[in-house]
């Protein structure tokens, strides 16, 4: 009789002690309350003074946002007049694509990324191919998948049905009418390819400026996709001013306390400052089956070292360009890290743009984590191999890996989805912005 | 706390390579050295740090608080205890990394703006560091070709 009753006296004690504990407010170290100080969305005008501009002194200009705006939502900007910006970068899916690969005019190698926050990368697509907003901007309408335009047929549509507007950012513009109706130098089309070699190099030049000035129309227009304060943001706030807040639930704000440790989570390695993305170049590991072995960033970096619209080139507005191109100046452009390493996407808005990962080849945020907890390479001897034959990679360069089983428990893999959750708001800008243009 | 890792960092790894003796020395010199570093962080907020081998001694001044993603230009004051006048900025080469993450350095800093100062003593520049990661890093400097870099430890947190 004296058993049962210790055991009924220790068993309620624990089951006292469990829900004390969880009637208890969390308690933040000084590291940690630093360190969610460091993620938080800064206010609207600290915000702009971090924007990556590299080359566009139009990024900020109203009537260049209002150009880009007409021609992001226009299907015109397409080889079929079907294809917009706005086709793969969606307003209501947090401008992502709510499909793994995007179909543009045929499917896409990649899934197409969220523009949120785009302004403050200094590096663009999952491979960082493009050194600015404006460049990443011109690769998507060339690119025979994607919009499938060329650059002469774009410079006319621009000195035809955007005339006044573009006159009155960038000055006078050619009307194109003594060229043919479609060249670029960047075509698997012969006769486009054709017709641009037979221009002279003036002209080149002055529809590549004019493609310039569509990209830097653009992306002024997307520089303004920031979003507004989170659940997060307005709990690190309080917690950072009133030492204690509840406007995150307890669930909610164990999962943060994962994310935000070296240890546990992990997640702060790469999800770092304001936008939840230090915009470097990991390897995870994750292969897609629907598509060949790529390169990653070593591809991109090669590719940007060598664009003809890169920070070094004469159609980025830099002053200086030894001291403003220095992101391009000094990358990494050689080294295993960068095999199979892509791009580590902001984690704003994270809970409207599935599918995830470079190749939207997970559905949910469960299949993410489900991932990272277990953390193993996707490729396997056999793709090295037949790789290797074709290619100059090593087995040694797949092998690499940025991540490592977190072996996080199925409640703490509950906590992040939770505190994942607490990263999504609306778009700090007026509506008449999140649409095609009357 | 930035600052205070960096001073016990330094001070450890140069009590490391040396005798008692000389550690006395350093110890009170570093004392001294916290004290002036501190009183000039205040209101410069740079960051210094110094690393020895057998032949060279090198002193990185990082002219602000290293934040993420950002890129950084530091000075370095090289001395050698042989003379350095033939030494050239492609003798130089910076390297690094978080040996925790088994990653490193995002970037590839080059060392620019070479001046000799003296037969023993050079300075330079090394542009283009970054670091994307909180934690702990450390820079490798290597002069021509020498056996062992130079290496300077530091842990970066928010």
């Amino acid at each position: 009789m004296l058993r049962i009753i210790i055991c009924i006296l220790v068993l309620g004690a624990l089951g006292w002690a469990g829900f004390f504990n969880r009637q208890q407010p969390l308690s933040w170290s000084d590291n940690e309350r630093a360190t969610i100080a460091s993620l938080r969305l800064a206010d609207e005008k600290t915000l702009l003074q971090n924007v990556i501009h590299t080359g566009n002194t139009v990024w900020d200009d109203v009537a260049a946002a209002k150009l880009g705006q007409q021609l992001f939502f226009d299907n015109q900007l397409s080889k079929n007049q079907a294809v917009s910006c706005a086709t793969c970068h969606q307003p209501s899916e947090g401008f992502a694509d709510p499909q793994a690969l995007s179909i543009g005019i045929s499917t896409t190698k990649r899934h197409s990324p969220s523009l949120l926050g785009a302004a403050f990368s200094p590096w663009f697509f999952w491979d960082g191919r493009a050194d600015s907003l404006w460049a990443q901007a011109l690769g998507p309408l060339e690119d025979p998948a994607e919009h499938g335009a060329n650059r002469l047929q774009l410079a006319k549509l621009i000195a035809t049905k955007y005339k006044p507007q573009y006159q009155a950012i960038f000055g006078p513009i050619s009307d194109f009418n003594h060229l043919a109706s479609h060249a670029t130098p960047l075509s698997d089309n012969p006769l486009w390819r054709n017709n641009w070699q037979r221009m002279s190099v003036t002209d080149q030049d002055a529809v590549n400026q004019v493609f310039a000035n569509i990209g830097k129309s653009l992306a002024a227009y997307q520089s303004r996709l920031i979003p507004s304060p989170s659940r997060f943001d307005k709990f690190a706030a309080q917690l950072l001013t009133q030492g204690s807040s509840d406007i995150l639930n307890r669930t909610e704000q164990q999962g943060l306390k994962l994310f935000i440790s070296e240890e546990k989570g992990q997640c702060i390695r790469c999800h770092n400052g304001p936008f939840l993305t230090n915009n470097d170049f990991q390897v995870t590991g994750i292969k897609d089956p629907r598509l060949p072995l790529g390169s990653g960033r070593l591809e991109g970096i090669t590719i940007a070292l060598n664009s003809e619209f890169n920070c070094r080139s004469p159609y980025s507005s830099t002053q200086d360009k030894d001291t403003e191109c220095l992101e391009l100046d000094y990358a990494k452009s050689s080294g295993d890290e960068l095999n199979f390493a892509f791009k580590v996407p902001t984690l704003r808005n994270i809970s409207q743009t599935a599918p995830y990962m470079h190749n939207g080849s997970f559905d949910n945020l469960q299949q993410v984590l489900h991932f990272y907890t277990r953390a193993k390479s996707q490729y396997s001897d056999t793709d090295v191999e037949s790789k290797r034959d074709t290619s100059t990679l090593s087995k040694q360069s797949v092998t690499h890996l940025d991540i490592e089983p977190l072996a996080l428990a199925s409640e703490q893999l509950i906590q992040l989805e939770a505190f994942l959750n607490t990263l999504t708001s609306p778009i700090n800008l007026d509506d008449t912005w999140l649409k095609k243009p009357n | 706390m930035f600052l205070s890792r960096i001073i016990v960092t330094t001070f450890s790894r140069s009590v490391k390579n040396s005798n008692y003796k000389y550690d006395i020395k350093l110890f009170l010199s570093m004392l001294s050295s916290l004290l002036l570093l501190t009183s000039f962080n205040l209101q410069a907020k740079e960051l210094f740090f110094e690393t020895s081998n057998d032949q060279f001694s090198l002193e990185l001044t990082a002219p602000e608080s290293p934040s993420l993603n950002k890129i950084y230009r530091w000075k370095a004051v090289l001395k050698g205890s042989q003379p350095l006048s033939q030494i050239s900025l492609s003798d130089i080469t910076i390297s690094g990394g978080m040996l925790a993450h088994g990653h490193g350095l995002p970037t590839q800093p080059k060392a620019l703006n070479l001046t000799h100062n003296n037969d023993r003593q050079i300075s330079f520049d090394i542009q283009g560091l970054k670091f994307q990661m909180w934690g702990n890093w450390h820079l490798q400097v290597h002069v021509a070709d020498t056996q062992a870099p130079l290496i300077i430890e530091f842990n970066l947190s928010p």
